[in-house]
């Protein structure tokens, strides 16, 4: 192939989602000489940054400061998230989400024309912009057309990044499979910026998209990157029974109510305040009862369900989430898509019947290690989004922080990728076809290998299995250990996985095998680094370390892939600035706490 | 994984019978051929009016052929034709037109009633007349 | 747990490889689930049965837009699209139609994407390289209500398979990329209509359109691609007229 015929750009993004286009159209508009790649296994407007429903938090109202999102991010991370990172992420939110404005994203308004804002769980504030009930699905396509306009955009989609290519101590590209013909071609380019998304598909149970494999996480690890704090996977209260379906936080901002199978507003035995009937003005209360943060609300319907409080289905236990008070008009005026979900897919009209909700696997805290720039340990590497651990998320994420992380950290990682390219020499491509080659041969040995009788599917099943009974929301050392040699042997068994299908061109069973092998490799991180964290924080409870011990670990975990491919784990201080550790409260005693610190 | 790859589309469409593969799309189909039929009713009327000038002998003639059962049987579609299309196109209209009063999109029945409305009224004004003109 | 004889339900999909002289049809028995959508049974084949069935999904949820396919005739959401809508079966599913099929259900949307690009759906403004970013453009909620409906659009695709104009003409912009140009010229943020009148104009533009409707039909989140297309053909008609009885009305 001649040097013409070379994919090359200065800089190239994997992933076309919401951080990926941010990314890509901060280079463009800041840098018009720069060439820039993005390669997407989808076409971008398929990204999981579609399914995001509820909301974008910012502070933009008069009787909001930045103070408070800051200190509720960081009280709702439990101390983990590093505060130059957060309080940098709040001052920075809602120029970006005025950004998305300009470009046309549809937000919901008030009467005098304004964004309107709605409340959240976590948030001591109404600071949730929302586009009714598709938030996620308007900033997509709001995103993706407006990068339409740029001439210095390429898009490569539907190919699917296999490798990055590394020479010389800086990432250079990577190698990537184009769907259509089958064919593994490597991009090269000066910087890389890696956004596909978070993981959440590592678990049976999960409000996450056929795609979201943790891809990008796992070819940073291979490359040396450290994945932080990848222990830590939040919960979502309330998914649909079977499918998993997400119901937005957004209900219960407008003021929905979970209830046990007694008919009990049961959060109120949980510490997270007293409930309100449901006719008082002041209800819903923000940071209490069902606006309280997402790891307490999903831990909740554990011990119910041990208490035997729970409904039983054929999908598991649940419990209900009511929302008929609030009114057939306004269930679809602001709720639309709840509504559309529940029905389709719950088979029950929410203005009429509760919906059946349980907690569902929908967020990973943890992702490839990033700096407050957006920048991995590998010069020319960046990261951005849910792949990407920053950290401004620590042990739990708010609601609706996770779209503004995408478009704040997004648009940095565009700037400072644009910036080392500027500077850095072109990709040295004689050098780097040793490592192309090596990758074909790889990938071909999956492809051709003879049967070996290992179906991707059964192997697939058996990782999300052992991840659930493992790693699901209380853990135990004797659990994760489990989970880690099953994850182990997974890993051996992988190595006679045998394809069906054995041709070139949308070869959907070749690229399912390539995603489990990511998926594995990046599992067994989050095993060790959850079994190597012996305390309980956030999201991250163990029975057998039932306390916070913020002595020993008020730091990151940082796994690093060994010489053997085992991981190894390793600890960072966490950045504090002025909120020192302190009780995570919600409900009366946060009203009570938050008084004597304003007086 | 590298080398020529092989690709080779095909197109597949609803092809030139896509009109037979729905209800929907042989209502569509009969709307838009109606037209067919009410350019052709337009005809024989400009017609009807040139012999009107002419003997009176070939305007009775030209009376005669549009009696002639075939034609009363091609009147008859026609007006059924006129009806579907009236019908069908009537009821469109609340796509067409978006109005929007206090915040909310007019009702399409409010857009449709008047149309109906206004057809029976100058339907009723042409049949008084007609009968008006042939008592007199 | 069950010993009771399973119910299954019969597929007849659609298979098709680019090295094949014709496409033919496969047959698969699927346990019947009540709950089970058509992509669930597309998966169960997949992971089950026949590793090499190709097609796309991912949310399961109806937004990303990825899985439509013709089912029974009818261009659906797979996702959407409940076994228990077509007892006893069979079920036959096939690509969209009105597309290039590469194989098995994986149609080509590349023409898609080149009509989408060209309706510029994106903000237009005058001050765009000046914009602070200080405060947002205000839109009262009765203006963003005005194209609020045809922003919704999935790009699903389902309503180009629907449409006889995009079975006979490549041409023809289609009515996803129509009704997300009249999302834009409706919203008060945007200052683009001009720029997007001449593609909008075009013969392959909305004339082309002859209001067959079924694209609204057929469409998952009902955004009326049909009502979006008629309301600027209204739009464009009283703009012809008035740039040519009141020139001195019409900006240059």
């Amino acid at each position: 192939m001649s040097a013409v015929d070379q994919l090359q750009h200065d800089v190239l993004v994997i992933g076309g989602g919401g951080a990926g286009l941010r990314a890509a159209i901060a280079v463009a508009q800041e840098h018009p000489d720069l060439s820039i790649g993005i390669v997407s296994k989808v076409y971008p407007m398929r990204s999981h940054t579609v399914a995001a429903e509820g909301g974008m938090a910012a502070v933009i109202k008069d009787n909001d400061s930045a103070e408070d999102h800051i200190y509720d991010t960081i009280s709702g991370s439990d101390w983990l998230a590093d505060q130059d990172a957060v309080e940098m992420f709040v001052e920075e939110a809602p120029r970006e989400l005025i950004q998305l404005e300009h470009w046309g994203c549809p937000w919901s308004r008030e009467a005098t024309g304004h964004v309107a804002v709605r409340p959240f769980g976590g948030m001591k504030l109404q600071r949730t912009w929302f586009a009714t009930d598709k938030t996620g699905f308007h900033v997509l396509h709001s995103l993706f057309q407006t990068c339409l306009q740029f001439p210095s955009i390429t898009r490569y989609d539907e190919w699917f990044a296999t490798k990055l290519l590394v020479d010389d101590g800086r990432c250079q590209g990577c190698t990537a499979i184009e769907l259509r013909t089958g064919q593994l071609r490597p991009i090269y380019a000066k910087s890389v910026i890696i956004a596909t998304g978070g993981f959440g598909r590592i678990f049976p149970f999960t409000t996450n998209g056929a795609i979201k494999t943790g891809d990008g996480l796992a070819i940073a690890y291979r490359a040396g990157v450290a994945l932080k704090d990848m222990e830590f996977v939040q919960y979502h209260p309330t998914g649909l029974p079977g499918t998993g379906i997400l119901i937005t936080e957004a209900s219960r901002g407008e003021g929905g109510v979970l209830r046990n199978n007694k008919g009990e507003r049961y959060l109120a035995d949980y510490d997270l305040g007293e409930p309100l009937p449901l006719d008082d003005p002041r209800h819903p209360q923000l940071r209490t009862m069902e606006l309280g943060p997402r790891d307490r609300l999903s831990q909740a319907f554990i011990k119910e369900q041990e208490k035997g409080n729970t409904y039983s289905g054929p999908y598991g236990d649940y419990v209900h989430l009511d929302i008929q008070h609030l009114g057939e008009h306004r269930i679809d005026t602001k709720l639309p898509f709840v509504r559309e979900l529940a029905r389709n897919y719950g088979g029950i009209d929410p203005v009429t019947e509760s919906i059946p909700v349980r907690p569902v696997v929908h967020y990973m805290m943890g992702g490839i290690d990033t700096d407050i720039e957006a920048a991995t340990s590998l010069p020319g590497l960046y990261a951005a989004g849910e792949c990407a651990c920053v950290s401004i998320n620590g042990a739990n994420r708010l609601g609706s922080n996770s779209l503004t992380e995408l478009v704040v950290f997004g648009a940095r990682a565009g700037r400072n990728a644009a910036n080392f390219a500027h500077a850095a020499d072109p990709a040295a491509i004689d050098r780097l076809e040793s490592q192309v080659d090596d990758e074909r041969a790889r990938i071909r040995r999956i492809l051709e290998q003879p049967s070996g009788g290992e179906r991707v599917a059964e192997l697939r099943r058996d990782m999300t299995t052992t991840m659930e009974e493992g790693a699901g929301i209380y853990r135990t050392q004797e659990g994760i250990e489990q989970t880690y040699a099953t994850l182990s042997d997974l890993r051996e068994r992988f190595g006679s996985v045998d394809l069906d299908d054995r041709t070139n061109v949308y070869n959907t069973d070749l690229i399912s095998a390539l995603e489990l092998d990511y998926m594995l490799e990046i599992s067994l991180a989050l095993a060790a680094s959850a079994r190597d964290r012996t305390e309980s924080r956030g999201s991250h409870q163990r029975t057998d370390h039932p306390d916070r011990d913020d002595d020993h670990f008020l730091k990151h975990s940082l796994a690093m892939r060994g010489d053997d491919g085992t991981p190894e784990v390793s600890f960072r201080d966490v950045v504090i600035t002025k909120w020192p550790p302190g009780s995570r409260t919600y409900g009366s005693s946060d009203q009570a706490k938050a008084a004597t610190t304003e007086s | 994984m590298d080398g020529e790859v092989l690709t080779q589309p095909v197109f597949r469409s609803l092809g030139w019978t896509w009109w037979t593969k729905r209800p929907s799309y042989a209502l569509v189909f009969l709307r838009e051929t109606s037209s067919v039929f009410i350019a052709v009713q337009v005809v024989l009327v400009l017609v009807l009016l040139h012999k009107a000038g002419q003997p009176a002998a070939d305007y009775q003639a030209y009376l005669d052929f549009l009696w002639n059962p075939g034609m009363v049987v091609f009147h008859v579609v026609s007006i059924a034709f006129a009806l579907l299309h009236t019908y069908t196109w009537f009821n469109l209209l609340p796509q067409t037109i978006a109005i929007r009063v206090m915040g909310r999109r007019i009702p399409g029945l409010l857009l449709v009633a008047p149309q109906f409305g206004a057809w029976a009224v100058v339907t009723g004004l042409i049949i008084a007349w007609v009968w008006w003109v042939g008592a007199g | 747990m069950s010993t009771a004889i399973e119910t299954t339900i019969k597929f007849e999909v659609f298979r098709y490889q680019p090295d094949w002289d014709e496409p033919t049809y496969q047959l698969y028995d699927v346990p019947y689930r009540e709950d089970w959508v058509v992509l669930d049974a597309l998966n169960y084949i997949k992971d089950t049965v026949d590793g090499t069935l190709t097609y796309r999904w991912s949310c399961r949820m109806g937004v990303c837009g990825s899985c439509g396919a013709m089912v029974n005739g009818y261009p659906k959401l797979t996702c959407a699209a409940f076994l228990s809508e077509y007892m006893p079966g069979p079920i036959r599913v096939e690509p969209l139609v009105n597309f290039n099929v590469e194989r098995d259900l994986v149609t080509s949307i590349e023409g898609f994407m080149e009509k989408l690009e060209s309706v510029q759906p994106w903000i237009i403004r005058e001050d765009g390289a000046t914009d602070d970013l200080k405060s947002e453009y205000l839109q009262t909620p009765d203006q963003h209500a005005a194209y609020q409906q045809f922003s919704m659009c999935i790009n699903c695709l389902l309503c180009y398979a629907a449409c006889p104009v995009s079975s006979h003409s490549d041409e023809f912009i289609g009515p996803a990329a129509l009704a997300l140009a009249q999302r834009y010229n409706l919203d008060t943020r945007d200052e683009g209509v001009e720029q997007r009148r001449d593609v909008i104009l075009k013969d392959e533009g909305i004339w082309e359109c002859s209001f067959v409707g079924e694209c609204s039909a057929v469409c998952p989140k009902h955004v009326d691609p049909a009502g979006a297309i008629q309301q600027a053909k209204m739009t464009g008609a009283i703009d012809y007229y008035r740039r040519l009885l009141m020139p001195w009305t019409v900006k240059s």
